[in-house]
């Protein structure tokens, strides 16, 4: 049985993350009110996709069965430039201290989920052989 | 900023820890009230004498605190129900005593229970927190061994710390599980070769690095050092203790918990240094978290505790500084929220002379301390206690 995840991205092809309409600061993971200023008035804005791996693991026993096809499944902690740090799904061949950027695609089972890939690299392959897909705008 | 009030005149009676199993039939009610039943016969007390209860569970659910003032048929006038992890203890144990010496209650149970069974430790870790729901849990699904493996990987990188380093506690904690038999995994040795070439579970933790849960249960009652005299208990005294949450937030990792921010104070207010702490209980659901716990409380210096470890014996006998006594949760098990009362309990034990063929000799002060609820990327509570042997 596949997890109903629930990362409640805006899907799109650019990298949106919530906004403070008052204070500007940029919140991720999705909350109702800025963690700056705790203000409700949130708009999802595109924002500097570029951030930088500062850690990373490769997981051997995922809790859900949608990961346990493609062993041992890689996650990163990005620093995102625009502030939040973010975990994403990590491109092969890409390690600690990397520069990537962080786009949202659709996974497995539908859910916009992030990703990060090389800078300068195409990430069509690797998400084709692990079953995600390109969200077209 | 102010600071604690002594907690003077209160006194910490009475430890239990039962019920340890890999699973159980049993629900967080039974582990709850079996230890609740079982202090009340060490302390020769009425159940109707207990008038407060504080407990932390993660499997109570739909019950709560006041339900189990009706299952287990009590009148209480102070409850509070804490679901702070590894924490818990320590929070219990702050707020009870503030109750005691307030007057809102004379004798108040501190107890951590949770059941385990085939699966529930998914379902745990999938509906944990909503920012873990919508930003961690679908990163590979990997639970709390993903956020801590990349914790762990980048205390590695930043500071040297090898898998050895974090070997030397899980073997030293094997070696004091070994003389305390309710340990789950007392019962098989540990070597640095067995540690080493154990599985990959999320680089880079390995098997022996990772908890395994379990059920049970830890509690001890709270009281006035004079009831428990009148009592002809053997009690622990608080000389400090403190908490801090969602320490150094901007921090982008967390390689270091909410300790530094208390801890000078916490020696001051007990008039102690981390010389004078004979036994140490840091809350272990991984290795790298025990060794922010021995640079965050002055035992060495951030990014030290590798050396620390190298250098120091920590088992119970060692001569050193003697840490997790009776195992901890890597060789012990972790019971869910009891986990957050293991080295409380533990530690009492230790200072009334209670604890069996794990008994660090002569020691008067206790330091524990706890470390809970990874919301998201890093654990958030951060507590301490400096515990001292009663007079009586």
């Amino acid at each position: 049985m596949s997890a109903k995840f629930k990362t409640m991205l805006a899907s799109g092809n650019t990298l949106r993350l919530q906004r403070c309409d008052s204070c500007g600061q940029v919140n991720y993971p999705v909350r109702e009110l800025c963690g700056g200023c705790l203000g409700d008035s949130l708009t999802w804005q595109s924002v500097d996709d570029r951030g930088t791996v500062q850690t990373l693991t490769a997981l051997h026993y995922p809790l859900e069965k949608n990961f346990s096809s493609h062993l041992p499944w890689r996650i990163a902690s990005v620093k995102l430039d625009a502030g939040p740090v973010a975990f994403a799904h990590l491109q092969l061949g890409i390690d600690c201290e990397a520069r990537v950027r962080v786009s949202i695609v659709q996974d497995e089972i539908g859910n916009a989920v992030l990703v990060a890939t090389g800078e300068n690299e195409s990430a069509n392959q690797w998400l084709r052989s692990i079953n995600f897909t390109e969200i077209t705008a | 900023m102010s600071q604690p009030a002594s907690y003077n005149g209160i006194a910490l009676v009475t430890p239990v820890s039962l019920g340890y199993s890999k699973v159980s039939e049993h629900s967080a009610s039974w582990f709850i009230g079996s230890v609740l039943r079982e202090m009340i016969d060490l302390a020769g007390i009425d159940k109707a004498d207990i008038d407060g209860l504080a407990v932390s569970s993660f499997s109570l659910a739909p019950d709560s605190v006041s339900s189990l003032s009706q299952h287990y048929n009590m009148t209480l006038r102070w409850l509070e129900q804490l679901p702070f992890g590894g924490a818990s203890g320590i929070l219990a144990m702050r707020r009870a005593a503030r109750a005691v010496q307030c007057g809102d209650a004379d004798i108040v149970a501190c107890i951590g229970g949770d059941t385990s069974q085939a699966g529930s430790h998914r379902d745990l870790v999938s509906d944990f927190s909503s920012f873990s729901n919508s930003a961690s849990y679908p990163y590979g699904s990997g639970g709390p061994n993903a956020a801590f493996a990349m914790i762990t990987q980048r205390y590695m990188d930043e500071t040297g710390a090898s898998r050895e380093d974090f070997g030397r506690l899980a073997i030293s904690q094997r070696y004091n599980a070994q003389h305390y038999a309710p340990a789950l995994l007392g019962g098989k040795t540990l070597s640095m070769e067995e540690y080493l070439a154990a599985r990959e579970i999320a680089s880079p933790l390995h098997l022996f690095d990772c908890v395994m849960p379990c059920s049970g249960g830890e509690g001890f009652l709270l009281m006035s050092t004079q009831r428990a005299e009148a009592l002809r208990l053997d009690y622990v005294s608080i000389l400090a203790a403190d908490e801090r949450h969602n320490a150094f937030p901007n921090d982008p990792m967390q390689l270091r918990g909410g300790w530094p921010l208390f801890a000078d104070q916490l020696y001051a207010s007990a008039g102690l240094g981390p010389d004078d702490i004979d036994l140490l209980q840091t809350y272990d659901d991984y290795p790298v978290i025990s060794m922010l716990q021995l640079e965050g409380l002055g035992f060495c210096k951030p990014g030290g505790a590798a050396d620390f470890v190298r250098s120091n014996a920590l088992t119970f006998d060692g001569g050193g500084l003697p840490h997790n006594t009776s195992g901890g949760q890597l060789s012990g098990g972790q019971a869910g929220a009891a986990a957050g009362y293991l080295g409380l309990v533990e530690s009492i034990r230790q200072l009334t002379n209670g604890a069996l063929k794990n008994q660090v000799v002569d020691a008067q002060h206790a330091m524990v301390s706890g470390y809970g609820m990874i919301n998201y990327d890093r654990g958030l509570c951060s507590a301490c206690t400096i515990l001292k042997r009663g007079d009586s």
